[in-house]
């Protein structure tokens, strides 16, 4: 404890250079930690978007891709579904549920997705959840539309605002559906998928909005249909981008599969949400490996800034030691004395690191969740961070061994009379 | 971090699965589209409801056998023969947790080759009519296992890689009890945990 005592004082007495030691360490240690808590975050709220859903159904392309753009709205689809397709499979015998998903425009930089209120109903996040209204309720007015948390949290929108839907996803477009305003009839609870960042709007609206549509541009004049005009329209959707599908019971998962991918009316693909997921893991898990392995390697920088630092105070602190020598330290105890100090500005630095990324985790997670949608649980370091930790003081341990074998040679050797 | 669209997009470019040309004949008769054929690998789906293990192996008929034409030499005959009764006995193929005390149920094979065994040739919809010596077959096999202890159903080994050296990779879709899992199966890794 005295050696503590002592290894700490000492420290302060080149307090300086301990301190950037510290920062170093530190530094690394919060680059570490935030490094590992993003991917496993990012990993966890990938993997809670969707539960419950057996197959999704779509155009043929990746399964990797069909899962994104379907539930994660990253990137776009290769090609439609007819809906007779999707009929075709709703009403099938070994089908419980199906939720038609259809994407394409967009409201402010949000996505738009046309739906039906089966997605209401069946559609599962996290363990099972079911999506909760913290206002109003399902669409049932053709010119409803359900938001996601986010978008009234961002757009300050709540039940009753009108708001114009634009063509296309770009957050800036040129062409919108100024002449068919919808409105907010229900705002979804937090759920932390991309739900949050979504319009919900009724098929038919979908079509009601390009239903006098031709090449991709508004009718002008008399070939407009107005809104009220467009509720008598037969607004079937010709087309949807993705299915999701459940299933009576999951023995029958892979005959259904089989049967959308041999469907004869036009070339379709089911994939298993958990089993794209998968795949999509192992191919970010090279990068993700790369990250950390960056990390471990400012880490270690980190440590081998320290060991520098202890080897070039040895030789000012020959005098320290003989007089702690003179007044009956063994060169054990000199040993001893080193390895503390690095074990102490190991944990100095631990906790520094710790600190500061709880501290970025406070002021970043807002700003994440804004940007990226990705909520970061601030949570105690689990087992996994504990591991790493100590895995750098057992480093740093053994990186001030080196110091410490060379101050108890040199202890052993040298008299009180310093040799310059 | 969110993976930005752009990465995603370029290993989407690099994983993209061509799919295959389907077309519509105007006879109003339809082709069916083509499934991948790849020598060295298989594809396993399996699903465990409750106590009860199904399980599907679809496989070219060079991963088990070594040779994909129609069986007309003695030799091969031996060899088709050989490889049903190896699948019947699917027991030593899929190894299970002695404490979940299953049972092999039932065994169903479906193969061009083994077609020509019982004499009269079934018209299978998902085969070609000109089976030519040049033509890829595949074997579809249905395994049902019944376990009276499911919850200590925790891992199933498939041992089907020592079996038949023939099969490099099995391309898996598993249905556990507590979710979807995928994966690839070798030689080294096959294990199928819950």
């Amino acid at each position: 404890m005295y050696l503590l005592r002592l290894a700490i004082k000492s420290l302060g007495n080149r307090r300086f250079s301990a301190l950037l030691t510290v920062i170093a360490i530190g530094l690394s240690v919060t680059l570490l930690l935030a490094v590992e808590k993003v991917r496993t975050e990012a990993r966890s709220s990938f993997a809670s978007t969707i539960s419950g859903t057996d197959l999704i159904v779509g155009a043929r392309s990746g399964s990797v891709q069909l899962l994104l753009y379907s539930v994660f709205r990253i990137g776009n689809a290769t090609n439609n579904v007819r809906w007779d397709s999707f009929e075709h499979f709703a009403s099938h015998p070994r089908v419980d549920w199906a939720i038609p998903l259809s994407l394409g425009d967009s409201h402010r930089g949000f996505k738009v997705m046309g739906t039906n209120q089966s997605y209401f109903d069946h559609y599962r996040h996290g363990r099972d959840q079911a999506l909760t209204f913290t206002a109003g309720a399902p669409f049932d007015d053709l010119y409803d539309a359900v938001i996601g948390a986010d978008i009234a949290r961002e757009l300050g929108y709540e039940l009753g605002t009108e708001l114009v839907l634009a063509h296309g996803t770009g957050a800036v477009s040129f062409v919108d559906h100024g002449d068919k305003p919808f409105q907010v009839s229900g705002v979804l609870a937090r759920t932390g998928t991309p739900v949050d960042r979504t319009i919900h709007i009724s098929l038919e609206g979908m079509q009601a909005l390009h239903v006098d549509w031709q090449q991709g541009m508004p009718a002008r004049g008399a070939a407009a249909v107005s809104a009220e005009d467009a509720r008598e329209l037969d607004l079937t959707p010709t087309a949807i981008t993705a299915i999701l599908l459940g299933l009576n019971n999951r023995i029958s998962t892979f005959a259904v599969q089989r049967e959308v991918n041999q469907y004869g009316g036009e070339p379709l693909q089911a994939v298993l949400p958990g089993v794209a997921l998968q795949e999509l893991w192992s191919l970010l898990g090279m990068a993700e490996k790369a990250l950390f392995i960056v990390s471990v390697f400012v880490v270690l920088t980190g440590l081998v800034g320290m060991l520098t630092a202890i080897l070039s105070s040895l030789n000012e602190r020959r005098r320290e030691m003989a007089i702690l020598r003179s007044v009956g330290a063994r060169p054990r105890h000199v040993f001893a004395l080193l390895l503390l100090e690095a074990a102490s500005l190991a944990i100095a630095g631990i906790l520094l690191g710790l600190g500061l990324l709880y501290l970025g985790l406070w002021i970043g997670q807002p700003l994440i969740l804004s940007q990226y949608g990705l909520f970061i649980a601030i949570t105690p370091p689990g087992l996994y961070e504990w591991t790493l930790l100590g895995a750098i003081l057992l480093a740093s341990i053994l990186m001030g061994s080196v110091p410490a074998w060379r101050a108890y040679r040199q202890s052993l050797a040298d008299g009180l009379s310093i040799r310059t | 971090m969110r993976p930005t669209p752009f990465i995603i997009g370029s290993l989407l470019a690099v994983i993209s699965v061509a799919s295959a040309a389907h077309d519509h004949d105007e006879h109003g008769h339809e082709h069916e589209s083509l499934s991948a054929h790849e020598h060295g690998v298989g594809s396993l789906n399996l699903v465990v409801d409750g106590g009860e293990v199904a399980i599907e192996l679809v496989s070219p008929a060079n991963n088990l056998l070594g040779f994909e034409h129609l069986p007309a030499s003695k030799a091969d005959k031996a060899k088709v023969k050989a490889l049903q009764a190896q699948l019947n006995d699917a027991s030593s193929l899929f190894v299970f947790p002695a404490a979940a005390d299953c049972s092999l149920e039932e065994v169903e094979l479906s193969s061009p080759l083994f077609e020509t065994e019982d004499g009269h040739e079934h018209e299978h919809e998902h085969e070609h009519s000109d089976e030519s010596a040049e033509s890829h077959a595949d074997i579809q096999a249905h395994f049902h296992f019944n376990c009276t202890q499911e919850a200590a159903l925790d891992q199933i080994q498939v041992a089907l890689f020592s079996a038949f050296p023939g099969t490099e990779r099995l391309l898996l879709q598993a249905i556990g009890p507590k979710g979807q899992q995928g994966g690839e199966l070798t030689a080294t890794q096959n294990l199928i945990r819950f």
